[in-house]
């Protein structure tokens, strides 16, 4: 049975409708559907920072994961691990890098902890392991240090390797 | 769909911050550090460079292995001498160890290691007083939590191994105040508690390797009889327990810990208990004690029992407690009972020969004979006064006093400014207490007609009673003597008036 539905409006005008109860999942949208008292199907939410390509994937993952159970509050001395994705959410992040960090920051505005935690740990993923001349090429950084600073790094180097 | 518009940079400080703290710092460091001004600013961070574990660990320790080599290269040559001295915390093996320690001169944050020995063996080395980190050991760190390969603990030579890096641990660190060790190997353990209940711990069952146990407590407090545990020591051989304060708590606390020990050869027992009816002499040592270790050949003791004239109802001489130890096996024990009828208690010192303390309180006129070599600090109390000549006899016995404290107030019946009296030199002594005492005695010390100070010293006194003693700072036979106080800690008065300055020219 189809629940109650509400309609989202991305920044680019198309509007999307959405199970209340999947759309609840952004905390941001519950917070202002409890705020305005909106319940009727006819009110539209405005999102301006998520554009439609973005806010599909989004409902994509959220209707996924409707039925998850809330995500664990965030603990600092936790053993870091990020080899615990999905399958479903590793095919769902075979993205290229321009929408997996629009994803990253529609995750962040809705606040939708899940979607944010696995886009993040995906970013993660690909940082690991690598070089900084490698994470340059992967992430097309511009190496910015002056050439006279990039001196006094080697120089700082032979000096310990001459220890 | 293709939004290739955004960058991983162009993700404000906070996203990048929730994505790097994915990462272990070990690997946010190797990554990312010098990629670029922006990232240099967020991976140097204290969140990434407080804490960094430089060893490879899976959930079975004994998986832990070392870093690739140029990982570790890059974190010896390029990373650590540029964050060294926000690290405060280092998770290492034993492998690579000294090179990351010695990676730079000074790690001037470093407070806590972790470490994880790989092979006890050949890690030996790195924890004696040669090692070529024992200057880190011994000076910086604080917290160490030593871990390694369990499975090895049936091994013999492993467990003495084991025991070794554990003694020189607590040896070489002088400045750790936590410390975690992966087995409970320790043999010989000197511990330093504020209240004794708190190296129970150590008596539960989990320390059964330990054979030698000094404990040094400020406080036994009274503890729930059912929390005792009941269980026997047998593997202690030798325990010394020394008490600073009053104990209230030798039958509820002592007593059964001790009789737990039965295979105890050697046992030290320092301390002063306030005790209910009858002192504490041979017999009770006898009963409670000894009857409770067969093997036991040494027992050293000092103990002095104090008891409220109220409970006692008989009245013990020195030769009725010294009776008691008759039995005792080279009977070297000395006994001095003294009763304070103003103070309203008994007390009874025994201690086996010879004096081992480096202090003696409550020491009376019943001072035993004998040289006290070790001893440096002397209460002398006495509700019966103390003449020339028992003076004379202190400083004699306890040739090496360097501080004392008088409290009596009994006036001396041979004090005679006529009297030619035999000069008293105290060759040693740097602190003077004379708050609680009849003017005869701090005329005893300042008249250099009785007493030469060899030493400038620190003095504790009543103003007023200075005032009288030196006649108002004028009398030529305290001059002397006055001239060698360089402290001087007036009671009722707190500075001497500069007048009376030139008194006293030495002091400070």
């Amino acid at each position: 049975m189809a629940g109650h539905k509400i309609k989202l409006q991305s920044s680019d005008g198309d509007t999307f409708d959405v199970e209340v109860e999947i759309a609840k999942q952004s905390a941001t949208i519950k917070t202002m559907l409890e705020d305005l008292g909106m319940d009727e199907e006819e009110d539209v939410i405005p999102l301006p920072n998520v554009n439609s390509a973005i806010l599909k994937k989004v409902i994509q993952w959220a209707t996924h994961h409707k039925d998850d159970p809330p995500p664990p509050e965030d603990d600092e001395n936790r053993e870091k691990n990020t080899n615990d994705i999905s399958s479903w959410d590793q095919d769902f992040l075979k993205v290229d890098q321009g929408t997996l960090f629009e994803l990253i920051l529609a995750a962040n505005y809705l606040d939708i902890k899940g979607l944010l935690d696995v886009t993040c740990k995906t970013v993660a993923n690909m940082i690991k392991g690598k070089t900084p001349e490698e994470i340059r090429r992967t992430f097309n950084i511009k190496n910015d240090f002056t050439p006279q600073e990039e001196e006094q790094i080697k120089k700082e180097n032979e000096w310990c390797e001459e220890k | 769909m293709e939004c290739q518009h955004i960058k991983l940079c162009d993700l404000p400080d906070e996203l990048l911050l929730i994505i790097f703290k994915k990462l272990k710092n070990v690997e946010i460091l190797y990554s990312l550090m010098d990629i670029s001004k922006r990232l240099n600013q967020i991976v140097y961070d204290p969140i990434f460079t407080r804490e960094i574990t430089l060893m490879k660990q899976t959930t079975s320790v004994k998986l832990t292995s070392p870093l690739p080599d140029f990982v570790r290269d890059r974190f010896c040559l390029e990373i650590i001498p540029k964050i060294h001295d926000k690290i405060q915390w280092l998770k290492l093996e034993t492998l690579s160890m000294e090179r990351i320690l010695l990676a730079v001169n000074n790690y001037s944050n470093l407070r806590q290691l972790d470490i994880f020995i790989m092979n006890t063996e050949t890690d030996m080395q790195l924890f004696t007083n040669t090692s070529s980190l024992v200057h880190i050991f011994q000076n910086q760190i604080v917290t160490l939590n030593i871990n390694g390969k369990e499975d090895l603990l049936g091994d013999h030579l492993e467990i003495n191994r084991q025991a070794e890096i554990f003694m020189n641990i607590l040896i070489i660190c002088n400045k750790l105040r936590h410390f975690k060790f992966y087995t409970s190997v320790p043999i010989e353990l000197h511990i330093v508690v504020y209240r004794f209940d708190e190296c129970l711990f150590l008596l539960d069952g989990r320390f059964n390797q330990l054979r030698i146990l000094f404990v040094k407590t400020f406080h036994i407090l009274p503890l729930q009889r059912s929390i005792i545990n009941k269980e026997r020591l047998p593997n202690l051989k030798h325990v010394s327990l020394t008490c600073e304060s009053l104990i209230c708590a030798y039958d509820e606390v002592i007593v059964p810990h001790l009789q737990r020990m039965i295979n105890l050869e050697k046992l030290a027992l320092y301390f002063v208990a306030d005790y209910d009816d009858l002192f504490i002499d041979g017999n009770n040592l006898q009963k409670n004690i000894i009857s409770h270790m067969p093997r036991l050949n040494q027992f050293i003791f000092n103990i002095r029992s104090m008891i409220n004239y109220e409970n006692l109802n008989y009245f013990p001489s020195n030769e009725d407690i010294h009776r008691t130890f008759i039995n005792f096996k080279d009977n070297q024990v000395t006994s001095c009972v003294d009763y304070f009828p103003k103070s309203k208690y008994g007390q009874c010192h025994i201690y086996s020969y010879p004096f081992t303390l480096t202090y003696y309180e409550n020491l009376t006129n019943n001072c035993p004979d004998g040289l006290f070599n070790t001893v440096q600090q002397i209460e002398l109390f006495g509700e019966r006064l103390f003449e020339h000549e028992f003076f004379i006899k202190i400083s004699q016995s306890f040739p090496f006093l360097k501080e004392l404290t008088i409290i009596n107030s009994e006036q001396q019946k041979s004090n005679n400014e006529n009297r030619k009296y035999s000069i008293i030199n105290y060759y040693h002594l740097t602190k003077l207490h004379l708050v609680h005492v009849h003017d005869d005695y701090a005329e005893q010390f300042l008249l250099d007609t009785k007493t030469y100070l060899s030493n400038y010293i620190q003095l504790s006194i009543h103003y007023d009673q200075l005032q009288r003693v030196t006649e108002y700072f004028t009398r030529n036979t305290t001059r002397y003597n006055c001239s060698k106080v360089k402290q001087l800690y007036l009671y009722g008065l707190s500075q001497l008036p500069k007048q009376y300055n030139t008194y006293f020219p030495y002091l400070k």
